[in-house]
Protein backbone atom coordinates (compact mmCIF):
# COMPACT_ATOMS: atom_id res chain seq x y z
CA UNK A 1 0.00 0.00 0.00
CA UNK A 2 2.83 2.49 0.66
CA UNK A 3 4.07 1.82 -2.90
CA UNK A 4 0.72 2.72 -4.38
CA UNK A 5 0.62 5.81 -2.16
CA UNK A 6 3.99 6.83 -3.53
CA UNK A 7 2.87 6.17 -7.07
CA UNK A 8 -0.26 8.09 -6.39
CA UNK A 9 1.71 11.07 -5.06
CA UNK A 10 3.95 11.09 -8.13
CA UNK A 11 1.00 10.68 -10.36
CA UNK A 12 -0.89 13.47 -8.66
CA UNK A 13 2.11 15.79 -8.89
CA UNK A 14 2.53 14.92 -12.54
CA UNK A 15 -1.15 15.35 -13.22
CA UNK A 16 -1.26 18.71 -11.52
CA UNK A 17 1.87 19.95 -13.31
CA UNK A 18 0.33 18.94 -16.59
CA UNK A 19 -2.87 20.54 -15.54
CA UNK A 20 -0.96 23.76 -14.89
CA UNK A 21 0.18 23.82 -18.52
CA UNK A 22 -2.97 22.74 -20.22
CA UNK A 23 -4.92 24.35 -17.59
CA UNK A 24 -7.05 27.28 -17.85
CA UNK A 25 -7.08 25.89 -21.31
CA UNK A 26 -10.37 24.82 -20.21
CA UNK A 27 -12.99 22.75 -21.76
CA UNK A 28 -15.35 24.55 -23.96
CA UNK A 29 -18.95 23.53 -23.69
CA UNK A 30 -20.74 21.70 -20.92
CA UNK A 31 -20.46 17.93 -20.69
CA UNK A 32 -23.51 15.98 -19.73
CA UNK A 33 -23.39 14.00 -16.53
CA UNK A 34 -23.97 10.89 -18.60
CA UNK A 35 -21.03 11.41 -20.94
CA UNK A 36 -19.24 8.07 -21.03
CA UNK A 37 -15.54 8.84 -21.00
CA UNK A 38 -14.25 5.31 -20.65
CA UNK A 39 -14.55 1.86 -19.18
CA UNK A 40 -12.03 0.08 -16.99
CA UNK A 41 -11.66 -3.48 -15.81
CA UNK A 42 -9.79 -4.47 -12.70
CA UNK A 43 -8.70 -7.46 -10.67
CA UNK A 44 -8.26 -7.47 -6.92
CA UNK A 45 -5.00 -8.74 -5.41
CA UNK A 46 -5.88 -8.19 -1.77
CA UNK A 47 -8.00 -11.34 -1.60
CA UNK A 48 -4.91 -13.41 -2.33
CA UNK A 49 -2.72 -11.45 0.07
CA UNK A 50 -5.36 -12.05 2.72
CA UNK A 51 -4.72 -15.79 2.40
CA UNK A 52 -1.37 -15.24 4.13
CA UNK A 53 -3.09 -13.95 7.26
CA UNK A 54 -6.28 -15.96 7.45
CA UNK A 55 -8.15 -18.95 6.15
CA UNK A 56 -10.14 -17.18 3.51
CA UNK A 57 -9.27 -16.41 -0.07
CA UNK A 58 -11.17 -14.48 -2.66
CA UNK A 59 -10.73 -13.40 -6.23
CA UNK A 60 -12.61 -10.46 -7.61
CA UNK A 61 -13.01 -8.53 -10.85
CA UNK A 62 -14.78 -5.27 -11.51
CA UNK A 63 -16.06 -3.20 -14.41
CA UNK A 64 -16.23 0.55 -13.91
CA UNK A 65 -17.81 3.18 -16.13
CA UNK A 66 -16.36 6.66 -16.28
CA UNK A 67 -19.08 9.30 -16.48
CA UNK A 68 -17.61 12.75 -17.11
CA UNK A 69 -14.52 11.79 -15.03
CA UNK A 70 -16.65 12.52 -11.99
CA UNK A 71 -18.97 9.59 -11.34
CA UNK A 72 -17.97 5.96 -11.72
CA UNK A 73 -20.74 3.35 -11.54
CA UNK A 74 -19.14 0.01 -10.78
CA UNK A 75 -20.08 -3.67 -10.82
CA UNK A 76 -17.93 -6.09 -8.84
CA UNK A 77 -18.10 -9.88 -8.89
CA UNK A 78 -15.98 -12.32 -6.96
CA UNK A 79 -15.65 -15.75 -5.52
CA UNK A 80 -14.72 -16.30 -1.90
CA UNK A 81 -13.85 -19.44 -0.02
CA UNK A 82 -13.15 -20.27 3.59
CA UNK A 83 -12.03 -23.42 5.34
CA UNK A 84 -11.10 -23.37 8.98
CA UNK A 85 -11.05 -25.54 12.07
CA UNK A 86 -10.94 -23.84 15.45
CA UNK A 87 -8.27 -25.76 17.33
CA UNK A 88 -9.78 -24.94 20.72
CA UNK A 89 -13.27 -26.29 20.16
CA UNK A 90 -12.63 -28.42 17.04
CA UNK A 91 -15.45 -26.82 15.08
CA UNK A 92 -14.91 -26.96 11.35
CA UNK A 93 -16.56 -24.55 8.91
CA UNK A 94 -16.20 -24.35 5.18
CA UNK A 95 -17.88 -22.40 2.45
CA UNK A 96 -17.22 -21.25 -1.11
CA UNK A 97 -19.53 -19.10 -3.20
CA UNK A 98 -19.75 -16.10 -5.52
CA UNK A 99 -20.70 -12.61 -4.46
CA UNK A 100 -21.70 -9.40 -6.20
CA UNK A 101 -21.62 -5.69 -5.50
CA UNK A 102 -22.95 -2.69 -7.35
CA UNK A 103 -22.31 0.91 -6.46
CA UNK A 104 -20.80 4.22 -7.38
CA UNK A 105 -17.51 6.04 -6.87
CA UNK A 106 -17.26 9.80 -6.79
CA UNK A 107 -14.04 11.55 -7.83
CA UNK A 108 -13.75 14.28 -5.21
CA UNK A 109 -10.85 15.87 -7.08
CA UNK A 110 -12.97 16.59 -10.12
CA UNK A 111 -13.22 20.25 -10.97
CA UNK A 112 -15.63 21.43 -13.55
CA UNK A 113 -14.00 22.92 -16.64
CA UNK A 114 -10.48 21.73 -15.82
CA UNK A 115 -8.52 18.91 -17.39
CA UNK A 116 -8.98 15.90 -15.08
CA UNK A 117 -5.94 14.29 -13.52
CA UNK A 118 -5.52 10.63 -14.54
CA UNK A 119 -4.93 9.80 -10.87
CA UNK A 120 -7.47 10.75 -8.28
CA UNK A 121 -9.06 10.01 -4.94
CA UNK A 122 -12.62 8.92 -4.53
CA UNK A 123 -15.34 8.00 -2.10
CA UNK A 124 -18.22 5.71 -2.86
CA UNK A 125 -20.77 3.19 -1.74
CA UNK A 126 -21.73 -0.38 -2.57
CA UNK A 127 -24.65 -2.72 -2.10
CA UNK A 128 -23.40 -6.29 -1.81
CA UNK A 129 -25.07 -9.67 -1.68
CA UNK A 130 -24.15 -13.31 -1.68
CA UNK A 131 -26.04 -16.58 -1.67
CA UNK A 132 -23.96 -19.47 -0.44
CA UNK A 133 -23.89 -22.99 0.98
CA UNK A 134 -21.68 -24.10 3.83
CA UNK A 135 -20.74 -27.13 5.92
CA UNK A 136 -20.30 -27.01 9.65
CA UNK A 137 -19.40 -29.87 11.93
CA UNK A 138 -18.46 -30.00 15.57
CA UNK A 139 -17.90 -32.50 18.38
CA UNK A 140 -21.07 -34.11 19.74
CA UNK A 141 -23.13 -31.99 22.12
CA UNK A 142 -23.09 -33.62 25.55
CA UNK A 143 -25.99 -33.02 27.92
CA UNK A 144 -24.22 -31.81 31.09
CA UNK A 145 -27.15 -32.64 33.37
CA UNK A 146 -28.90 -35.74 32.07
CA UNK A 147 -26.14 -37.25 29.97
CA UNK A 148 -26.47 -38.41 26.39
CA UNK A 149 -24.92 -37.03 23.22
CA UNK A 150 -26.27 -35.40 20.09
CA UNK A 151 -24.19 -35.38 16.90
CA UNK A 152 -23.47 -32.06 15.23
CA UNK A 153 -22.96 -32.08 11.48
CA UNK A 154 -24.77 -29.99 8.89
CA UNK A 155 -23.83 -30.01 5.24
CA UNK A 156 -24.95 -27.85 2.33
CA UNK A 157 -26.69 -25.37 4.58
CA UNK A 158 -28.06 -22.49 2.55
CA UNK A 159 -27.81 -18.85 3.56
CA UNK A 160 -27.78 -15.40 2.05
CA UNK A 161 -26.44 -12.05 3.13
CA UNK A 162 -27.00 -8.45 2.09
CA UNK A 163 -24.78 -5.62 3.11
CA UNK A 164 -23.85 -2.00 2.46
CA UNK A 165 -20.39 -0.52 2.10
CA UNK A 166 -18.87 2.93 2.31
CA UNK A 167 -15.49 3.12 0.67
CA UNK A 168 -12.69 5.51 -0.02
CA UNK A 169 -9.57 5.03 -2.08
CA UNK A 170 -7.24 6.17 -4.75
CA UNK A 171 -6.55 5.25 -8.34
CA UNK A 172 -3.02 5.97 -9.59
CA UNK A 173 -1.67 5.74 -13.12
CA UNK A 174 1.32 3.43 -13.52
CA UNK A 175 1.90 3.26 -17.22
CA UNK A 176 -0.20 4.11 -20.25
CA UNK A 177 -3.63 2.63 -19.58
CA UNK A 178 -2.51 0.65 -16.58
CA UNK A 179 -3.48 1.83 -13.10
CA UNK A 180 -3.40 0.52 -9.61
CA UNK A 181 -5.52 1.48 -6.70
CA UNK A 182 -6.68 0.60 -3.27
CA UNK A 183 -9.95 1.04 -1.51
CA UNK A 184 -10.77 0.84 2.19
CA UNK A 185 -14.27 -0.42 2.88
CA UNK A 186 -16.53 -0.09 5.89
CA UNK A 187 -19.17 -2.82 5.67
CA UNK A 188 -22.45 -3.01 7.52
CA UNK A 189 -24.94 -5.85 7.45
CA UNK A 190 -28.41 -5.14 6.12
CA UNK A 191 -30.00 -8.56 6.31
CA UNK A 192 -29.01 -12.17 6.84
CA UNK A 193 -30.78 -15.48 6.36
CA UNK A 194 -29.59 -18.02 8.90
CA UNK A 195 -30.60 -21.66 9.04
CA UNK A 196 -32.57 -23.15 11.98
CA UNK A 197 -29.35 -24.78 13.16
CA UNK A 198 -26.64 -22.27 12.50
CA UNK A 199 -25.49 -18.75 11.98
CA UNK A 200 -23.69 -18.06 8.73
CA UNK A 201 -20.12 -17.52 9.82
CA UNK A 202 -18.15 -16.60 6.70
CA UNK A 203 -19.77 -14.45 4.04
CA UNK A 204 -18.07 -14.33 0.62
CA UNK A 205 -17.30 -10.69 -0.15
CA UNK A 206 -18.08 -9.55 3.38
CA UNK A 207 -15.88 -11.64 5.66
CA UNK A 208 -16.73 -13.08 9.03
CA UNK A 209 -20.34 -12.44 9.96
CA UNK A 210 -20.58 -9.36 12.16
CA UNK A 211 -22.83 -6.35 12.23
CA UNK A 212 -19.98 -4.26 10.88
CA UNK A 213 -16.49 -4.91 9.65
CA UNK A 214 -13.70 -3.39 7.59
CA UNK A 215 -12.16 -4.67 4.41
CA UNK A 216 -10.16 -3.55 1.46
CA UNK A 217 -9.21 -4.18 -2.12
CA UNK A 218 -5.94 -3.60 -3.89
CA UNK A 219 -6.43 -3.68 -7.62
CA UNK A 220 -4.66 -3.65 -10.94
CA UNK A 221 -6.80 -1.65 -13.34
CA UNK A 222 -6.81 -1.42 -17.11
CA UNK A 223 -8.54 1.53 -18.70
CA UNK A 224 -10.03 0.60 -22.05
CA UNK A 225 -9.21 3.59 -24.18
CA UNK A 226 -12.01 5.37 -26.00
CA UNK A 227 -11.03 6.85 -29.33
CA UNK A 228 -11.41 10.59 -29.43
CA UNK A 229 -13.44 11.81 -32.35
CA UNK B 1 -30.46 8.58 8.90
CA UNK B 2 -27.54 6.74 7.29
CA UNK B 3 -25.19 7.89 10.04
CA UNK B 4 -27.64 6.75 12.69
CA UNK B 5 -27.90 3.33 11.07
CA UNK B 6 -24.12 3.01 10.89
CA UNK B 7 -23.74 3.95 14.55
CA UNK B 8 -26.54 1.68 15.69
CA UNK B 9 -25.13 -1.24 13.76
CA UNK B 10 -21.68 -0.64 15.18
CA UNK B 11 -21.02 -3.66 17.29
CA UNK B 12 -18.88 -6.57 16.38
CA UNK B 13 -21.36 -9.27 17.38
CA UNK B 14 -18.61 -11.57 18.56
CA UNK B 15 -19.20 -11.51 22.33
CA UNK B 16 -19.83 -15.03 23.53
CA UNK B 17 -22.44 -15.87 26.16
CA UNK B 18 -21.08 -16.54 29.64
CA UNK B 19 -23.20 -19.65 30.06
CA UNK B 20 -23.03 -22.82 28.01
CA UNK B 21 -26.46 -24.19 28.96
CA UNK B 22 -29.79 -22.79 27.78
CA UNK B 23 -32.20 -22.87 30.72
CA UNK B 24 -35.99 -22.80 30.72
CA UNK B 25 -37.28 -19.96 32.89
CA UNK B 26 -40.53 -20.19 34.84
CA UNK B 27 -42.30 -17.39 36.73
CA UNK B 28 -45.00 -17.77 39.43
CA UNK B 29 -48.14 -15.64 39.32
CA UNK B 30 -51.46 -15.45 41.13
CA UNK B 31 -54.72 -15.74 39.24
CA UNK B 32 -54.86 -11.99 38.68
CA UNK B 33 -51.47 -12.04 36.97
CA UNK B 34 -49.31 -10.53 39.70
CA UNK B 35 -45.87 -12.06 40.25
CA UNK B 36 -45.87 -13.92 43.57
CA UNK B 37 -43.71 -16.00 45.84
CA UNK B 38 -45.15 -19.36 46.68
CA UNK B 39 -45.87 -18.93 50.40
CA UNK B 40 -45.99 -22.57 51.46
CA UNK B 41 -43.29 -25.24 51.48
CA UNK B 42 -42.57 -26.43 47.99
CA UNK B 43 -40.46 -29.25 46.65
CA UNK B 44 -39.93 -29.58 42.91
CA UNK B 45 -38.64 -32.61 41.06
CA UNK B 46 -37.56 -32.71 37.48
CA UNK B 47 -38.22 -36.07 35.88
CA UNK B 48 -36.28 -36.94 32.75
CA UNK B 49 -35.50 -40.37 31.34
CA UNK B 50 -37.43 -41.90 34.22
CA UNK B 51 -35.11 -40.38 36.83
CA UNK B 52 -36.18 -37.81 39.40
CA UNK B 53 -33.94 -34.94 40.44
CA UNK B 54 -34.81 -32.53 43.20
CA UNK B 55 -34.40 -29.00 41.91
CA UNK B 56 -36.11 -27.16 44.79
CA UNK B 57 -36.08 -28.79 48.21
CA UNK B 58 -38.70 -27.74 50.78
CA UNK B 59 -38.31 -24.15 49.88
CA UNK B 60 -40.36 -21.23 51.14
CA UNK B 61 -41.01 -18.20 49.00
CA UNK B 62 -40.02 -19.60 45.60
CA UNK B 63 -40.99 -17.14 42.85
CA UNK B 64 -39.21 -18.40 39.75
CA UNK B 65 -37.34 -21.38 38.39
CA UNK B 66 -34.43 -21.80 36.05
CA UNK B 67 -34.17 -25.39 34.87
CA UNK B 68 -32.03 -27.32 32.40
CA UNK B 69 -33.79 -29.07 29.54
CA UNK B 70 -32.97 -32.58 28.38
CA UNK B 71 -30.99 -32.74 25.11
CA UNK B 72 -32.18 -36.16 24.03
CA UNK B 73 -35.84 -36.39 25.09
CA UNK B 74 -38.80 -34.36 23.94
CA UNK B 75 -40.83 -34.32 27.18
CA UNK B 76 -39.57 -33.01 30.52
CA UNK B 77 -41.81 -33.56 33.53
CA UNK B 78 -41.84 -31.17 36.44
CA UNK B 79 -43.44 -32.38 39.67
CA UNK B 80 -44.58 -29.84 42.27
CA UNK B 81 -45.00 -31.35 45.73
CA UNK B 82 -46.86 -29.05 48.10
CA UNK B 83 -47.52 -29.49 51.79
CA UNK B 84 -50.02 -32.23 52.73
CA UNK B 85 -48.56 -34.31 49.87
CA UNK B 86 -50.59 -32.56 47.19
CA UNK B 87 -48.91 -32.86 43.80
CA UNK B 88 -49.12 -31.09 40.43
CA UNK B 89 -47.32 -32.30 37.32
CA UNK B 90 -46.21 -30.14 34.42
CA UNK B 91 -45.33 -31.69 31.08
CA UNK B 92 -43.19 -29.61 28.78
CA UNK B 93 -43.07 -30.90 25.22
CA UNK B 94 -40.09 -29.49 23.36
CA UNK B 95 -37.87 -29.95 20.35
CA UNK B 96 -34.10 -29.83 20.68
CA UNK B 97 -32.13 -27.58 18.37
CA UNK B 98 -28.37 -28.07 18.08
CA UNK B 99 -27.08 -24.63 17.06
CA UNK B 100 -23.81 -23.29 15.66
CA UNK B 101 -23.23 -19.81 17.08
CA UNK B 102 -19.81 -18.97 15.68
CA UNK B 103 -16.37 -20.45 15.26
CA UNK B 104 -15.23 -18.62 18.41
CA UNK B 105 -18.33 -19.07 20.57
CA UNK B 106 -18.95 -22.67 19.55
CA UNK B 107 -22.18 -24.65 19.55
CA UNK B 108 -25.16 -24.79 21.87
CA UNK B 109 -28.30 -26.78 22.43
CA UNK B 110 -31.38 -24.59 22.17
CA UNK B 111 -34.95 -25.78 22.59
CA UNK B 112 -38.35 -24.87 21.25
CA UNK B 113 -41.35 -25.35 23.54
CA UNK B 114 -44.11 -27.10 21.60
CA UNK B 115 -46.72 -27.44 24.31
CA UNK B 116 -47.07 -27.35 28.08
CA UNK B 117 -49.80 -29.17 30.00
CA UNK B 118 -50.37 -29.72 33.70
CA UNK B 119 -52.64 -31.10 36.37
CA UNK B 120 -54.73 -28.54 38.22
CA UNK B 121 -54.65 -29.16 41.95
CA UNK B 122 -53.02 -25.88 42.93
CA UNK B 123 -52.07 -24.73 39.45
CA UNK B 124 -54.78 -22.76 37.70
CA UNK B 125 -53.29 -22.28 34.23
CA UNK B 126 -49.98 -22.31 32.41
CA UNK B 127 -48.99 -19.94 29.65
CA UNK B 128 -46.04 -20.15 27.29
CA UNK B 129 -44.82 -16.58 26.88
CA UNK B 130 -41.63 -17.28 24.97
CA UNK B 131 -41.26 -20.68 23.31
CA UNK B 132 -37.59 -20.23 22.47
CA UNK B 133 -35.18 -21.48 25.09
CA UNK B 134 -31.76 -20.06 24.37
CA UNK B 135 -29.16 -17.85 26.00
CA UNK B 136 -31.33 -14.75 26.25
CA UNK B 137 -32.66 -15.68 29.73
CA UNK B 138 -36.19 -14.42 29.03
CA UNK B 139 -39.09 -15.93 30.93
CA UNK B 140 -40.55 -18.83 28.96
CA UNK B 141 -43.48 -20.04 31.03
CA UNK B 142 -45.89 -18.37 33.44
CA UNK B 143 -47.46 -20.60 36.09
CA UNK B 144 -50.68 -19.16 37.53
CA UNK B 145 -51.69 -20.60 40.91
CA UNK B 146 -55.31 -20.79 42.02
CA UNK B 147 -56.13 -18.41 44.89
Amino acid sequence: MPISLLLFSFSLAYGQQKEGKENRAVVAGEESLFTLKGVSVSADLFGYINRLFGNSISSEVAVEFNLRNQFFPIIEAGYGSYDETNENNLIHYQSAAPYFRVGLNYNFMYKKGKTPSPSFGYVGFRYGFSTFNYDVDAPNLIDPVWGGEVPFQYNDVNGNYHWFELCGGIKAKIWKNLYMGWCIRYKARINVKNSPHSNSWYIPGFGESRHTTFGGTYSIIYNIPFKKK
Amino acid sequence: MLAAWLILSCDNGSDCALTNVAYSNYGFYNSSGTAVKYADTLTIYLKVNGADSVVVNRSLGTSSLKLPVCYTQSIDTLIFKYSHNVIDSIFMHHSNIPYFISLDCGTAMYHQIEEVTSSHNYIDTIQVTNPQINYNEKENIKIYFAD
